[in-house]
């Protein structure tokens, strides 16, 4: 199978480094990327990668996911189930964070997530990749990745609510 | 899947850039790995472990024998005890030396 590396790079490089990005600093986010791409090469050299059964894309995400899970060291000094004050069930983030300017806050919250919801935001960073390629990553049903997303937009709301900016 | 509420969170995110080094050194790393007879780091590592643990169990046996041998050679047999004792009288025994040596 001939593939020209460096324009795959070129595509997939970027995308996966903002992929860690969300969860990891740039330094690791760097080093992740590489491992991830080492990674992907010695499946398709291995003759792993099938492309009916998907893209090479979905392949880079997938093995990207699994680096992230190796390497993630879960350092929870919160609970979210602290945050417990109540909250109206209907608010519109982007109000909260336009008014607030409090969207450099909510992001330094994510690692407040369940490990699940950060995984899954993770993905969303890619705009490219759809909601049924994410749950094949995954390996997560459509409608459970819309229930986390659901469950992690509220949690983050009330983190912000609770330090008081609305 | 759209949804505005993401897109504002991960805005920030949307618009890091890797540098012109990073690009470089991951080409660089693939083309290593592209490379025939590249090794493989983690299957290299995985078998440095592996040796390290047999040479842990060999240094630990040949310790052992060696150990074993200090304190089975330095416990004093019977004979010696007996030997002891007919230095001392002809017809002394065992009980006789250990009481005196008591």
């Amino acid at each position: 199978m001939n593939i020209d590396w460096d324009d795959i790079i070129d595509d997939l490089g970027p995308r996966l480094y903002r992929y860690f990005c969300v969860r990891f600093n740039s330094e690791q986010a760097d080093d992740l990327t590489q491992e991830t791409l080492i990674r992907l090469v010695r499946k398709v050299n291995e003759g792993k990668f099938d492309p009916n059964r998907g893209s090479l894309k979905m392949l880079s995400f997938g093995i990207a996911h699994y680096v992230a899970l190796e390497s993630k060291q879960l350092d929870q000094h919160d609970s979210i189930e602290d945050w417990q004050d109540g909250l109206a069930d209907q608010h519109d983030l982007e109000a909260v964070t336009i008014t607030n300017n409090m969207a450099s806050k909510l992001r330094e919250k994510l690692h407040l997530l369940s490990s699940i919801e950060q995984q899954i935001l993770s993905l969303f960073v890619d705009e490219e990749l759809t909601l049924h390629e994410i749950s094949i990553i995954l390996q997560i049903p459509e409608g459970t990745i819309k229930s986390h997303i659901f469950r992690a937009k509220k949690k983050l709301i009330q983190m912000v609510q609770k330090e008081g900016v609305v | 899947m759209k949804d505005h509420d993401l897109d504002i969170l991960l805005a920030e995110y949307r618009t890091k850039k890797p540098t012109d080094f990073q690009m470089r050194k991951w080409k660089n790393a693939i083309r290593q790995e592209q490379k025939p007879g590249a090794k493989h780091e983690q299957t290299s590592k995985g078998q440095s472990n592996n040796q390290r643990i047999w040479l842990q169990l060999v240094a630990a046996t040949i310790l052992g024998f060696i150990v074993g041998a200090l304190v089975f050679k330095t416990t004093p047999k019977e004979n010696s005890f007996q030997q002891m004792a007919e230095t001392e009288s002809d017809n002394a025994t065992i009980e006789y030396v250990l009481t005196k040596t008591n």
